[in-house]
This record gives structure tokens, sequence and C-alpha cells, in this order.
């Protein structure tokens, strides 16, 4: 656990707290700079964040979460992926469930890992070849709920979670959100089908070659695009 | 690049390349000489003002903040006013930091100041995927700030001039005045927030006002708490006074 992450959450939560004014925010913001400058913290850099070790979701508030998720250091630990879990089951606010998927996919190594990868949906048609990601597992996760949906009778909440996922995925329109988003649709099962006409439908207006901002979805199957 | 493109893309491209050819000095202290906008003051409160050198608090030298608060309103990043405008963010506290943006040749700039461009983001926030799921939200600050994220990340912005949203009449025209929102990257096309600015340097306490604001009414209007100072015309600093007092690490007091 990081001491100083603690020591200093009073002050960063009132940095990120939405509901204070910009001036209180501001003011608790030069005390934290003063905090980092005087430990020798680098210009651009959060705190000097060790590792995320025995942290708890609640230890935060989800905005400071969401402010060191999104300014993490290269060299810095990742947010771990339970912790993330657990804020977006908190949190149904589209805003903070957004930043959680986006912010995510924007850390240092995950952004780096997915470089790496094969642009490109695994054989299976899956995500599985994609790197490891709070998405991805989400994603996975939904399988399990799509065949407990299954059992009741129906494929409500798989779906409904598939699409908001897709959706947060097509807005963040990094190449790692869009070949997760691919690989989310492309197994042509019925609990599916809603997240792929949101992205049949978006594709149909802004690239139905799929020749660039849709090359990641070239190996999908969509009804009505060629 | 991230986010999703639209149809407008082009048309946004066009603003961002007019308003950045057409060069900072030229839209945020139009007809003033370039020096006005080159530097840029952030009001702060008395308690934290000293902490700027020479404020004989400092201990150390920090960098402007770049505010993640969605209560600001062009998404994160440091907030500040021209030189040319030497009072008009006072309504944010006592102590000005001047700081200096040595270079913004190359910045991708966007004039919200323009009814056109403005309206060109309206259009776009309108064109994007989660825009009909942000409308519902109850937290309406937090989708803002979060499309005009969206919005600077997709197009790289690195700065955008807006007119003054809050004021106290005396001391800002909301009309002519001009505040910018300048963008810090941590990333290829990702906004940094909450972290000290590297883009405007050397931020110094350089005016030290003698009067207080506080909210009033809808939060848009502040009130003078001493004033009205009838004397006030005469006792602003000129943009060149400014300049001077900060290449000169000396205090400017306005005020009685």
């Amino acid at each position: 656990m990081t001491s100083q992450l603690l020591l200093a959450r009073r002050l960063l939560e009132a940095v990120v707290d939405p509901d204070t004014s910009a001036r209180e925010s501001d003011e608790a913001a030069i005390e934290l700079a003063e905090v980092r400058a005087r430990i020798g913290v680098a210009a651009g850099r959060t705190l000097s964040i060790d590792t995320f070790e025995g942290m708890e979701p609640d230890d935060l508030s989800p905005f400071a979460w969401l402010y060191l998720l999104e300014n993490q250091a290269k060299d810095g630990p990742e947010v771990p992926i339970d912790i993330l879990e657990s804020l977006f089951l908190e949190y149904g606010d589209s805003v903070i469930r957004f930043r959680l998927v986006s912010g995510s996919l924007s850390q240092p190594r995950t952004r780096a890992h997915y470089a790496d990868a094969a642009h490109s949906v695994s054989g299976d048609g899956g995500i599985s070849g994609l790197p490891d990601s709070f998405p991805k597992r989400r994603i996975v996760a939904l399988q399990a709920l799509a065949d407990e949906d299954r059992l009741e009778g129906g494929s409500t909440a798989a779906q409904q979670a598939l699409l908001e996922m897709v959706l947060y995925l097509l807005q963040d329109g990094s190449e790692a959100s869009l070949a997760l988003a691919a690989g989310a649709i492309t197994p042509e099962d019925d609990w599916r089908r809603s997240a792929r006409s949101l992205v049949e439908n978006a594709l149909r207006t802004i690239d139905p070659g799929r020749q660039a901002f849709g090359r990641a979805f070239r190996n999908v199957r969509f009804d009505g695009l060629g | 690049m991230s986010g999703v493109p639209t149809s407008i893309d082009r048309a946004i491209e066009s603003a961002i390349q007019a308003a950045s050819a057409a060069g900072l000095a030229a839209i945020a202290a139009p007809g003033l000489p370039a020096d006005e906008s080159r530097y840029v003051v952030k009001y702060t409160g008395a308690k934290y003002g000293g902490r700027y050198p020479p404020g004989p608090n400092a201990k150390t030298s920090l960098g402007l903040h770049v505010s993640p608060n969605p209560g600001f309103t062009w998404g994160a990043g440091v907030y500040a006013c021209p030189v040319a405008y030497p009072v008009s963010g006072a309504i944010y506290g006592r102590c000005g930091i001047v700081a200096e943006l040595p270079q913004t040749a190359g910045w991708r700039l966007f004039n919200a100041t323009d009814p056109a461009a403005a309206n060109l983001y309206v259009q776009w926030v309108q064109l994007q995927p989660l825009y009909p799921m942000l409308t519902l939200t109850a937290h309406a600050n937090w989708a803002n700030h979060l499309l005009r994220n969206l919005f600077k990340e997709r197009f790289t912005i690195d700065l955008v001039v807006f007119p003054p949203d809050e004021f106290h009449a005396r001391y800002t025209n909301r009309l002519t005045d001009r505040w910018l929102a300048i963008s810090e990257w941590r990333a290829p096309g990702k906004l940094a927030s909450g972290v000290d600015a590297t883009r405007p340097t050397n931020a110094r306490l350089t005016v030290i006002l003698a009067e207080e604001f506080e909210v009033y009414g809808s939060g848009i209007r502040r009130q003078a708490l001493i004033g009205p100072t009838p004397t006030l015309p005469t006792m602003i600093p000129t943009a060149a006074d400014v300049i001077a007092a900060y290449r000169n690490s000396n205090l400017l007091w306005v005020g009685a």
C-alpha cells in the first residue's frame, strides 16, 4: 500500500471532487502541487506511487481513482482490474463508466500491449487473443451472464451490458477499443445482436467500406453491410 | 486518433486551421501586441498566492495547475487570461499569478468566441455515440466536461479561447475579454488533468488586488465585498505594467 497516496488523499479528493467549486478545487491543487514539489515528484506526475497493493475500491472516491487511472506514469503501477470492476459495478453513471473503460485502455502499459498485439480478432472470432484488460474481462464475463439469462428464458441483462460496453468502446475509438468491440460482436450469438446492430449503424454513416475507422470490424459479418 | 469520426470533422478541422494560422495573439487579444497574450494571468486566493515566487511564503517553484474540476468551462486545462485583460479573472482571488507561454507556434487553437466555431462544437456533440446517454445523466456538468475533453482530444486542441462566463461587471468585460483553456497532454490525444502544467512556464505572483469577491445569485456573477471603488478605472494596471512587473519580479498592487 502506498502511504503517500493515503496521506495525500484528502487533498487529492478536494482537487477532483466534482461538487466543490472550481476555486476550491484549484486551491487544493496548489497545496497538492506544493507537496509534490517538495517530495520531488516530476511535473505532469500525480504522486510517487509504487504499488496499489492493499488498496480497496472504497479507499478513494471514483473520481480520485479516475484521476490516478488517467494520469498513469509510464513506469507506474496500473490500477488493479478488480478495483475497476468494482467501481464499474457500483457506479451506474455513464460518465464514470466510460472513463473507467477509456482510462483503463489508455494506461501506458495496457496501451503498449495492445499496440504490440495483432490488430485483429483472434482466430476463434472472439477476443481471446487480445491482451488482458478491464474491458476484456467485462466482455468475457458477459458470456456467463448470457448463459444465466438463457436459463431464465431471456437474454436482456447480457445484451444490455454488451450494448453499453460497445458504446463506450466505440466512443473511445482507440485501436484497443475498436479491437475489443470487434471481438465482442464477432460471435453470432443472439444476445450480441443489439451491439452488432449498433456498430453496423455507426459504420453505415462513418465508414461503410471499413477502410479507416471501421477497419477493425472487417472480419465481422453484418447483415446490411457488404 | 481517438474518438469517432463525424460528417462535420472537416469543417471543424478548417476552423482549427484558420484559428491556428491566425495565431494566439490574433484571436486571444485581437489588435493588441503579441506579448499581451504571450503572458497570462491566473488569479487565486490570498492564502495560496504567496506560494508562487516571488511571494514571501514560496518554498518551492510551483507550476500552474491543470484543473480537473467540471466547473471549468472547456474541460481539463490550465485556465488563465491573457494579460491584455489584466483583471478579467480577478473574481477568482486577490493574487494574480503571471506565467509565460513561450512557444505557441504550431499549436492547434479553437476559437470558441467565434459563434460559427462554437456551433460546430454543438453539432459535433450531438453526433457522438454517447450523447443520448449523457443527456439522461443527472450530472449534466460531468457530461459537459467529458464531451469537451473528448472534443479536445479528438482534434488535439492545444488551446481554446472562449468568452468569460462568470464575471463582475467592473472587472470583466463579457463582450471583449478572452479567457484561455490550455491543454496539457499526457500521451498523444490524451489530456492530463490534476497535475502541474508544463506549458505555461515560470509562474510568479505579480498582481495583488485590494478586493475580495463572493459568488452571487446563480454563481455566474460575483459581488465585490469592498467595492464599489469609484476610482477603479484609474487603478487597473495596463498589460505593459503587468509584463514589466513580471519580468522584474515585482509585485503590482491594484487598489488604494
